[in-house]
């Protein structure tokens, strides 16, 4: 029964309801990638904390540098504070100058000292104890300042050799003092007279201070009060810290580098070694910038394969083969059986090998670090937050192939960036063995950004590894 | 499942509503495939992307035209983005012929698989026109839109794809007599 039909009718009904099942490794695959996808989002928000914990250390960062400079400016300015002012309400409040006969005349007389720090109502008293007795006593000839501080309150004066004034001498002070400025220097000018008497009224053993003395221990007294936390401002900022560090490397996600028949197959990564050699400068005393450089060996191990001979033309495409001709082809465990089958390639000879087959990659990189700490907390034992990023220089490059005790180089991969870039974020944990040396202890995970020139690679490697060394100033 | 259940569960990106959708759609999806590709690993490769679309685009399902529609037209362009990519209509320097309104052919039960095969042995260019315009329902119009072609290429495409197909079937017709 011939049917004549117009040629676009007769596919549009035919096809009108077509339905053809696919094969079931599509909906395989298609899972795949959405696991695949799962995971990098699990990927992208972990950027996102990544992103997160580094604009907190940024802000830790700055409001370390903040209080740097304020603890900084503290140490700094403390000895001016001795210097010029400390006395200086103290006296008011403290300074008390025996005037037992003359006072109406000091307090006349001596408008520059109640205008300024010495209350007018001077008192006079003999024996009375004060917090912090500051008498300055200029000589008339040599115009040295002599500065005698009393720290402990409720004892005596007299025992505690502050220079007090007598009484009879006091007429001679009233006509002829001055002050010199705000800071209390209460010089008498003309009146050797009184020197004398001080220096003779001043009991032995007297803790006679300069006022530089007198600022030196007001340091100690700083420093042991923590205040400069520290903090040497003449410290030499840079640290050099050698390390080695045994490293994990593996990856986040299914697939191979090697070739995507081995997307499925099991893989294992190596502990393999990574050293060099790192600098570190201080930016304030919690914040330091890293850098260095180091050699790292990375390497894995891809199981469930079978190895035979064959032609280039069966080979690996990511492998550049250091060999030409007959090759040892690596593919997934049943391949072979299944090609031989159908009869497409039965060009080639299975290896006859004892032992687990594996493909092994093994990479090393030249390593430069660039990376930011963080201190938490500096004692003894002190902990640090890591972050930053390494660029990777491709050093050796090597694709071989094992089964028990056979081995063979096949050759290097073709698909590994020469350049590439990883994303570091760690923690270092420090034990100051002395002011010079330190015991760093630094687990770090690092993630390659851009490992594989081909993007389509779902491979995603990471290493992990815990830097260890010393580091020490310089 | 219901279908909005379905398409519910997708929008939230649930494993089982995925697979039911999967399941449900894959032989019409796939059959586009197939009319699209040059051959089978081809629409393999076509359905898992479409899918992979569809999955993850689902939350931007309007739902006001047919759920079908709207995944059928992810089909068809991601088949085109790869064949977009691939750049198959760089050749356009070809005599643009007239569109033969109609070529009849004998229609003694050809088999589908020949059909397909045919179709899938096209010229991607005149392929893509051909199933386009016959298959589903897309004017010349835009189809020179999707392609990036001229209505008179894809016009003169689709005339040459007739021919072919044509002469394929009688010389099928011939040999099955």
């Amino acid at each position: 029964m011939k049917q004549k039909k117009n040629i676009d009718q007769l596919f549009n009904e035919r096809f009108a309801n077509h339905q053809a099942d696919p094969p079931s490794h599509v909906w395989d695959k298609v899972q795949a990638r959405l696991e695949k996808d799962k995971k990098d989002r699990v990927i992208a928000i972990w950027w996102k904390a990544a992103g997160v914990a580094a604009s907190l250390v940024l802000i830790f960062s700055l409001a370390g540098l903040l209080d740097t400079t304020q603890s900084n400016s503290i140490v700094e300015q403390q000895p001016e504070v001795k210097n010029n002012s400390a006395p200086s309400p103290k006296i008011d409040k403290a300074v008390e100058i025996n005037l037992r006969q003359d006072r109406p005349r000091v307090a006349t007389t001596n408008k520059e000292v109640r205008n300024q720090t010495i209350t007018p109502k001077v008192e006079v008293n003999d024996n009375k104890t004060s917090k912090n007795k500051i008498i300055v006593i200029k000589k008339p000839k040599t115009a040295v300042a002599k500065l005698a501080v009393k720290k402990d309150p409720g004892v005596p004066v007299k025992n505690l050799g502050v220079a007090v004034v007598k009484p009879e001498k006091l007429p001679l002070v009233s006509d002829n003092q001055e002050i010199i400025n705000h800071n209390q220097l209460v010089v008498p000018s003309r009146s050797s007279a009184i020197i004398a008497a001080l220096e003779n009224i001043s009991p032995e053993g007297a803790e006679k201070q300069s006022i530089f003395d007198a600022i030196k221990e007001q340091e100690q007294l700083g420093s042991k009060e923590g205040v400069a936390n520290n903090t040497n401002p003449q410290e030499n900022p840079w640290e050099i810290a050698p390390n080695i560090a045994p490293v994990y490397y593996n990856t986040l996600s299914q697939g191979s580098s090697i070739d995507d028949s081995f997307a499925d197959n099991s893989q294992s990564g190596d502990v393999n070694i990574s050293y060099g050699i790192g600098v570190r400068y201080a930016l304030s005393d919690r914040l330091k910038i890293r850098s260095g450089i180091s050699n790292i060996v990375l390497s894995y191990s891809t199981s469930g394969i079978e190895l035979g001979d064959g032609p280039v033309s069966l080979a690996l495409k990511t492998i550049d083969y250091v060999s030409e001709g007959v090759l040892v082809i690596a593919q997934d465990l049943g391949t072979f059986s299944s090609q031989n089958q159908d009869g497409t390639f039965g060009d080639i000879t299975p290896k006859s090998t004892n032992g687990e087959a594996f493909i092994n990659q093994n990479i090393s990189y030249y390593e430069v670090p660039l990376e930011l700490s963080y201190t938490l907390f500096d004692s003894a034992f002190g902990l640090d937050v890591i972050g930053g990023v390494s660029t990777l220089i491709l050093g050796n490059n090597e694709v071989s192939v094992t089964a028990g005790s056979y081995n063979e180089v096949l050759g290097s991969a073709n698909n590994l960036s020469s350049l590439s870039f990883a994303t570091n974020i760690g923690l270092g944990l420090h034990y100051k063995m002395s002011s010079k040396f330190r015991l760093n202890v630094e687990p770090m995970f690092k993630y390659q950004l851009n490992p594989y020139t081909d993007s389509s690679v779902s491979f995603k490697p990471y290493y992990l590894g815990v830097y260890t060394g010393l580091s020490f100033k310089f | 499942m219901t279908l909005d259940q379905l398409i519910q569960g997708c929008k939230k990106k649930d494993a089982k509503a995925q697979a039911e959708l999967y399941k449900r759609f894959s032989g019409v999806l796939f059959s586009i495939c197939l009319r699209y590709s040059p051959n089978k690993v081809e629409a393999e490769d076509s359905l898992q992307d479409a899918f992979i679309t569809i999955f993850n685009k689902a939350e931007q399902f309007k739902e006001k035209g047919s759920f079908e529609g709207w995944i059928k037209r992810i089909t068809v362009n991601t088949v085109l983005q790869k064949y977009r990519k691939q750049k198959v209509f760089a050749i356009n320097d070809e005599a643009q012929i007239e569109d033969t309104a109609s070529e009849d052919v004998v229609d003694n039960g050809l088999p589908l698989d020949y059909l397909l095969s045919i179709i899938q042995e096209l010229p991607q260019r005149y392929k893509l026109v051909f199933t386009m315009y016959v298959m589903d329902g897309y004017s010349h119009k835009e189809i020179g839109e999707m392609l990036g072609i001229s209505d008179g290429t894809s016009k003169s495409n689709l005339a040459r794809a007739r021919g072919i197909l044509k002469t394929k079937i009688d010389e099928y017709n011939k040999n099955n007599i």
